[in-house]
């Protein structure tokens, strides 16, 4: 089809899928269309026409692609439908919603000498994004007519008609001097080289510009039709330049977005609220503020995890003292003196350790899902990534690092998504420092029993130690594991700040905090009940048990760490479960009495009316905190050295890891126990 | 551009998209634009996290349920990855 002097004309719609084609072509040819398929090939081809003021329009809906190129058939018949001459006129479409993407298509046509007009579709909808677009302006610095338009609203089409005419009358041609000077400015002169070698007048509707463009993308089908021009020695030279031009398409795209980035500066407003906000998110991404601000806030939070927490903790405390009617009850009835001692010295002890540490479990839960839940969790990441680095790690192990504050198992699980097995290695060592949620069930029982008010203090001793450690383990297995290859920065998208869904986060505390009790509850129980089995003496002479005689053989050794042999059982059980090391805690100090009264040379059950003042009696504020620290940073459980061993599918690290855990615990254990005595 | 973004991210930093459109010269919107492009071409990887690395669920550990590990993933940071790109001069 060609266009007789303003008696008949073709138009082309051409955009990206879901610009809007199909709403403006139905309504420019309502019924009048006509569907079929392009010669020779299966894709969809849908012409109509419509008359106005006396001419005869042909409108050809081309497929709905993303740019020019040679990708797909779609695109190819896109733009031969175009270069033969089958338009007079192509009505470029772009979503104003999102410009910034759906201009690309424009720039991949710039440089086609055939009349067009760029119709700024669904402005609706970026009006209500708060988005202005100075159309005036893009028509000056583009050289075609630009429409605003909603394809969907018949009564803002004159402005269309208008600009149609004008393109045709006018021949308006996009002004391609601003992104040839993008192409001239390639890296290696690449774009001039190559221009060098096409024929200056270019090919048809294709220009020089737009050939040269295609060519360094390595579009096959430009290529054939420019060879056909040359002579066989700069067919040659062409091909060897172009043989030795790495990442061409992505570097023409890059100019091209550069260019629309230009087009849309001071064209393209933005309005809306961002104020405080977003003066607050600068801090809080601040290179250097970013990271005090979020060891200050975790801090903060941490110590206040302790205020809801002290209520429940107190309530708790009340349970041992229930063991004395409830025996007297059971004695009554006559109940055996076995299960008497089981009901008053497992049971109870279990529920007072699983309400103690529940308290502080919910708090933690609280503040933490509170700061994820409103987004700034991913900020933390965020200003950390730094320290990652630093680290070895790729940015990617930051978030199995997070993670592992909830469960290490998930942090292991989590360093899938770092391809590099080494780094993934690397991850999981590290991970294993940070704390998990079980710790933060049994750390703030002892250290609140021990050190009152001060217990915060042991919590922020506790990170700052991580700090350190991580920094040591990065430098004892980085060496081996660290690769400058294996390190890929990344782009991190953060999530926008928003108000907290207080329903659904504490419906999520609820959940895991009932999660981690019942949990707690179960292991703690079994435990206890194996530990008081083991220990169990009716005599209430416990030396002939062969726990106590082995514990006493082995606390000459276990003291130079500051553990008696009871914390260092628990210690050893905490690498099953970290909540064990409370059952076991409870069984050897309370449990069967003997055991207890025999270590301190007391009265058994009467001495010892609750595990609070057993712990009190029989260690000293170091070793608590010796304990602590053991506990803290052995490795974090069972489930967990099962999970590293499936993520690294290597026996030799996993036990490398584990063996390197229980050395540091118990070093730390000594130093923390050994300073402290000298203070405490 | 994608020489300089290569150029850019090498340094195994994570970057904003606000601080590396900064770098660049060009508008976020634009860079997320071109973000977007290089990912239809399979040059950058686009990670969310969570639902990526634990989807399969957490190898010895069965029960996902009270799970602290998941959190809402709506509240991760999305990761863009670059991938290792071809010497030829296409890639479209």
């Amino acid at each position: 089809m060609t266009s007789t002097a303003g008696a008949e004309a073709s138009i082309a719609l051409l955009g990206q899928p879901n610009s809007g084609k199909s709403t403006l072509f139905n309504a420019l040819t309502g019924a009048r269309q006509r569907v079929g398929n392009w010669p020779g090939k299966t894709v969809e081809k849908k012409e109509g026409y419509y008359t106005r003021a006396g001419v005869h329009y042909h409108v050809a809906d081309l497929p709905g692609t993303y740019s020019l190129s040679a990708n797909s058939e779609e695109e190819i018949i896109t733009r031969d439908h175009i270069a033969s001459g089958g338009a007079d006129v192509v009505c470029i479409l772009a979503d104003s919603s999102q410009l910034s993407r759906s201009l690309f298509m424009l720039a991949d046509y710039a440089g086609i000498r055939c009349p067009a007009v760029l119709l700024l579709n669904l402005m609706d909808v970026a009006e209500k994004q708060g988005k202005q677009v100075d159309a005036a302006e893009l028509e000056k610095r583009l050289g075609i007519p630009v429409v605003p338009f909603v394809a969907a609203d018949l009564r803002q089409y004159e402005p269309f008609h208008e600009a149609v005419e004008r393109a045709l009358k006018q021949k308006t041609l996009i002004d391609t001097g601003s992104l040839t000077a993008k192409y001239r400015a390639l890296e290696g002169q690449v774009y001039e080289q190559v221009l060098a070698l096409l024929p200056a007048e270019g090919l048809g509707r294709y220009s020089a510009d737009w050939i040269a463009a295609k060519l360094l993308e390595g579009d096959q089908a430009v290529q054939a039709a420019v060879e056909e021009q040359l002579s066989a020695e700069k067919k040659h030279e062409l091909r060897t330049f172009l043989s030795q031009v790495s990442n061409g398409a992505l570097e023409t795209a890059g100019a091209k977005f550069q260019w629309v980035d230009e087009l849309l500066d001071g064209v393209l407003v933005q309005s809306g609220k961002k104020a405080a906000l977003s003066r607050f998110d600068r801090l809080a991404t601040h290179r250097r503020w970013g990271k005090p601000l979020a060891i200050l806030i975790i801090l903060l939070g941490l110590i206040a995890s302790f205020f809801p927490a002290a209520p429940i903790m107190l309530a708790g405390g009340m349970i041992p003292q229930l063991g004395a009617p409830i025996g007297a009850a059971l004695s009554a009835i006559g109940a055996p003196q076995l299960l008497i001692d089981l009901m008053s010295q497992v049971v109870l002890n279990t529920l007072y350790f699983a309400v103690a540490m529940i308290g502080f479990v919910f708090g933690v839960n609280l503040v933490f899902g509170f700061l994820e839940e409103i987004g700034y969790m991913a900020r933390v990441s965020y200003v950390f990534d730094g320290t990652m680095t630093r680290l070895g790690l790729q940015g990617k192990a930051v978030m199995p690092l997070v993670v592992s504050f909830g469960c290490t198992i998930g942090g292991a699980a989590g360093t899938r998504v770092i391809d590099s097995w080494a780094q993934r290695v690397l991850t999981i060592a590290l991970a294993w420092v940070v704390p998990c949620a079980a710790t933060w069930a049994i750390v703030p029982v002892i250290a609140s029993l021990f050190f009152g008010a001060w217990a915060p203090l042991v919590i922020v001793a506790i990170f700052v130690v991580a700090g350190l450690h991580m920094l040591v383990t990065a430098k004892v297995f980085g060496s081996r594991l660290i690769r400058d290859e294996d390190r890929a920065g990344l782009i991190m998208e953060l999530p926008p700040y928003h108000r907290p869904r207080w329903g659904a986060l504490l419906r999520s505390i609820l959940v895991r905090t009932w999660d981690i009790l019942s949990r707690a509850l179960r292991i703690i129980f079994i435990v206890s009940l194996v530990f008081w089995l083991v220990t169990y003496s009716a005599g209430g002479s416990p030396d002939g048990s062969l726990l106590y005689r082995f514990g006493r053989a082995i606390e000459p050794v276990t003291m130079f760490f500051g553990l008696t042999w009871q914390t260092f059982l628990a210690y050893i059980s905490s690498m099953v479960s970290k909540e064990a090391a409370l059952g076991v805690l409870g069984s050897l100090y309370l449990g069967a009495g003997s055991i207890f009264s025999s270590t301190l040379g007391g009265s058994g059950p009467q001495m010892a009316t609750g595990l609070s003042e057993a712990l009190l009696a029989s260690l000293s504020a170091p070793a608590a905190l010796a304990f602590i620290f053991a506990v803290t940073f052995n490795a974090p459980c069972l489930m967990a050295i099962t999970s590293t061993y499936q993520e690294t599918r290597s026996l030799k690290w996993t036990l490398r890891i584990l063996a390197y855990y229980f050395a540091t615990s118990l070093l730390l254990a000594a130093i923390v126990y050994h300073v402290a005595g000298l203070f405490l | 551009m994608y020489a300089r973004l290569l150029r850019l991210l090498k340094d195994g930093r994570a970057r904003l998209p606000e601080d590396l459109s900064r770098e660049l010269g060009i508008s976020p919107e634009t860079l997320r634009a071109y973000m977007a492009y290089l990912a239809e071409r399979g040059m950058l990887a686009r990670i969310r996290w969570r639902n990526d690395a634990l989807g399969q669920g957490c190898s010895s550990c069965l029960s996902c349920r009270g799970c602290p590990a998941w959190e809402d993933a709506e509240n991760d940071p999305v990761l863009w990855e670059m991938r290792n790109s071809t010497t030829d001069r296409g890639n479209s």
